[in-house]
């Protein structure tokens, strides 16, 4: 019996049905979210996102994968929902509907010890982003931080080194085959988190500009308006009984939105 | 001509009901919809204010307070990396100041941005020392100090942003309460105004022309209505005026045609269709309740020689000065009539037979004292013969047969006498002037 109600389609039993496309932080495609590895970000993601669509009493499919698919498959219609720190910014407005504001986020160079002392201006203390020059950046494909460097990297004679997810951006710089990553504060807090101490450590300023801060939604397809304010709506609601800043404490120290 | 010239220049100066309401009213309306228009501008004021309230007031000063708040947690994870009895936790702690010191709230306040940098820049630089001087914590007892100002600041800030929107937002709402119970003040007296516009212009002038019109049915009251604002009740006025000068010239002419139909032309007198009408419903009266009631018959003696002397005119003049002397002689309660050609008929209500002869020889008598002017220069005197007869148990003709009777005995007996019908006690009164004009 419950074998047949089981195999019962979604479809079939009126319950609606969403693809949602998340952030994969691991590189391997085979890695599921929430394994030892703890990706706390992933994690709060889901978390999010397993709330809306509870509220929306929809059953959600979430697919995990690089930020770098997140956008066009939205844009597509593949994905009736993206939960992936997307950064509202114009250009993406033209491509799909943002949700209402999650949080805020800015970006900020990691470097390792050695690499933040080799490329710290002479006589000053502030390492800073646009003074860097012959220097290897790693970024994640299909970000803001990958936008912003490989634009001004020819000027600068800057190497951009890409890579699938943020994890792999830290990884490239713990191997040696990058100088700096610039990433995400709120990615880079979890990942340094999980590095040995005197690993890797936060250098020059906070970024906003130029498109590297501002602030994170959750995206749908261009045409899906009402399923928009659908999201919404149990977003607000979600703060006004105080369960978004429940999961948020529940994965980070503090709110900070 | 000119009476009905001022007449119509008046209507046309009065103002109609349906103008004067229509203006009125158009004066209330306009003034309503002003005061209402007022108040929409009020109203759009404070949807313009609450808008902003909600689209940008709140969210900066939530905004404020969410900046103040991520200040005291940079101020706490400061306290902790101070504090911390691991390298772990203090790492963990480091790490969160620099996300708290990379917050875009912070970042996008000056004055924050610059208090988290400065934080930041001290707190990885005391991370880095293995043990915190003396030095260092009065430094981080300062800087923590400016941390928890500033976001106390900043918080008040916000709080007062929202403020100065709520107090913009109540004085509008004071002074459109004002403007409504203008509104209502201004509907109030329109009533008031309106109902003793009604009161004064149209109640009270109907109350008038219905007491007019009901006393129209009396005799010669004269309409008394004020002259009206409205033109209308102008014109029914005017109408009930004309009706009352109409019934009035009615009432005339009936009169007259009654006087017509019950006096002789000549002498003013009964005639003698009326006269008989009138001893008729006076007998019947008498005889009803037992009273006393006389009749009786005179005729001027040898008038015909008048006529013939004199010429009609003369004969005329003589029969009015008899019917003159007849109506200054007798009582109010007495009719006489002219019975035809020279003869009278007498009757006398609440009279013996006896007190009638009296009133006769007194007529009588006067009319034997009388000369009576005929044309320039020329005089006559006349004499009358009377017959008196009681009527008080007879009937009418019976009763004028016996003074007819009578009459015919006291012209036998050598006319310028009364005699009382057979039937009674005959009275032989004395000539006291046996001249007679027309001997």
């Amino acid at each position: 019996m419950l074998l047949v109600l089981a195999a019962v389609p979604a479809a079939a039993t009126g319950t609606r049905e969403l693809q949602v496309a998340t952030l994969r932080m691991a590189a391997t495609e085979n890695t599921p979210s929430g394994n030892v590895e703890s990706d706390a970000i992933a994690d709060l993601n889901d978390a999010l996102t397993r709330e809306v669509c509870r509220r929306l009493a929809v059953r959600c499919n979430q697919q995990p994968m690089p930020f770098a698919e997140i956008i066009p498959g939205v844009e597509s219609g593949r994905f009736q929902l993206g939960v992936g720190n997307v950064l509202r910014t114009p250009e993406r407005e033209e491509r799909v509907l943002f949700s209402n504001m999650l949080w805020r986020s800015s970006s900020r160079l990691v470097g390792t010890p050695q690499s933040i002392r080799k490329h710290r201006p002479e006589g000053s203390s502030e390492l800073r982003l646009e003074s860097l020059r012959n220097v290897r950046i790693a970024v994640e494909r299909g970000t803001q931080q990958q936008r912003y460097v490989s634009r001004v990297a020819a000027d600068n004679r800057l190497a951009v080194v890409e890579t699938t997810t943020v994890k792999d951006a830290l990884q490239q710089l713990l191997d040696g085959r990058a100088d700096f990553a610039l990433m995400p504060i709120r990615s880079a807090y979890f990942l340094m988190l999980q590095q040995p101490a005197g690993a890797a450590d936060f250098a020059g300023p906070a970024l906003t500009e130029q498109g590297l801060g501002g602030t994170v939604h959750m995206i749908l397809p261009k045409g899906e308006q009402a399923l928009r304010s659908e999201v919404d709506a149990a977003l607000d609601a979600m703060r006004r009984d105080g369960t978004f800043q429940r999961i948020i404490r529940r994965y980070m120290p503090f709110l900070a939105d | 001509m000119n009476d009905n010239a001022d007449h119509s220049s008046a209507m046309a100066s009065r103002l109609s009901a349906g103008r004067l309401f229509f203006r009125i009213t158009a004066a209330f309306t306009l003034a309503f919809a002003g005061i209402v228009l007022w108040l929409v501008v009020d109203q759009h004021a404070l949807l313009e204010s609450m808008d902003t309230l909600q689209s940008k007031t709140l969210p900066s000063s939530i905004e404020q307070q969410r900046l103040a708040r991520n200040l005291e947690v940079l101020r706490l994870e400061g306290e902790r990396v101070l504090e911390a009895r691991t390298p772990e936790s203090q790492r963990q702690s480091m790490f969160i100041v620099m996300l708290m010191a990379s917050h875009p709230s912070l970042l996008s306040n000056e004055q924050a941005r610059n208090l988290a940098i400065e934080t930041e820049l001290f707190l990885a630089r005391a991370a880095q020392n293995k043990h915190i001087d003396d030095s260092e914590r009065v430094e981080w007892s300062r800087l923590s100090q400016r941390l928890s100002l500033a976001a106390d600041d900043i918080s008040v800030n916000g709080v007062n942003l929202a403020q100065a929107d709520i107090r913009n937002m109540g004085e509008i709402v004071q002074q459109g309460r004002h403007k409504l119970h203008g509104a209502m003040l201004l509907v109030l007296v329109f009533l008031v105004f309106l109902l003793l516009l009604i009161r004064q212009l149209i109640l009270r002038p109907l109350q008038q022309i219905d007491q007019a019109l009901a006393d129209l049915k009396k005799p010669s009251r004269s309409v008394d209505l004020p002259a009206y604002a409205l033109r209308e009740l102008a014109g029914v006025r005017q109408a009930i005026v004309q009706l009352h000068g109409m019934m009035q010239e009615h009432e005339q002419a009936r009169d007259d045609l009654e006087k017509l139909a019950s006096t002789d032309a000549l002498t003013g007198l009964n005639n003698r269709r009326h006269f008989m009408l009138l001893a008729a419903a006076e007998l019947a009266r008498g005889q009803r309740y037992g009273r006393p009631i006389s009749v009786g018959l005179a005729d001027l003696d040898h008038f015909k020689q008048i006529n013939d002397l004199y010429g009609h005119e003369a004969g005329d003049m003589a029969l009015r000065a008899f019917a003159d002397l007849v109506r200054d002689t007798l009582r109010h309660s007495d009719s006489a009539a002219r019975y035809g050609g020279e003869e009278f008929a007498f009757i006398f209500p609440e009279t013996t037979p006896h007190e009638a002869i009296v009133l006769a020889e007194r007529l009588r008598s006067r009319l034997d004292a009388l000369v009576i002017p005929i044309m320039a220069g020329q005089y006559v005197r006349l004499t009358v013969s009377f017959g008196i007869a009681d009527a008080s148990t007879q009937t009418l003709e019976a009763a004028l047969r016996l003074a007819d009777d009578a009459l015919y005995q006291a012209k036998r007996n050598g006319r310028n006498a009364v005699i009382l019908a057979a039937t009674a006690t005959q009275a032989m009164l004395p000539l006291h002037d046996k001249r007679d004009s027309s001997s």
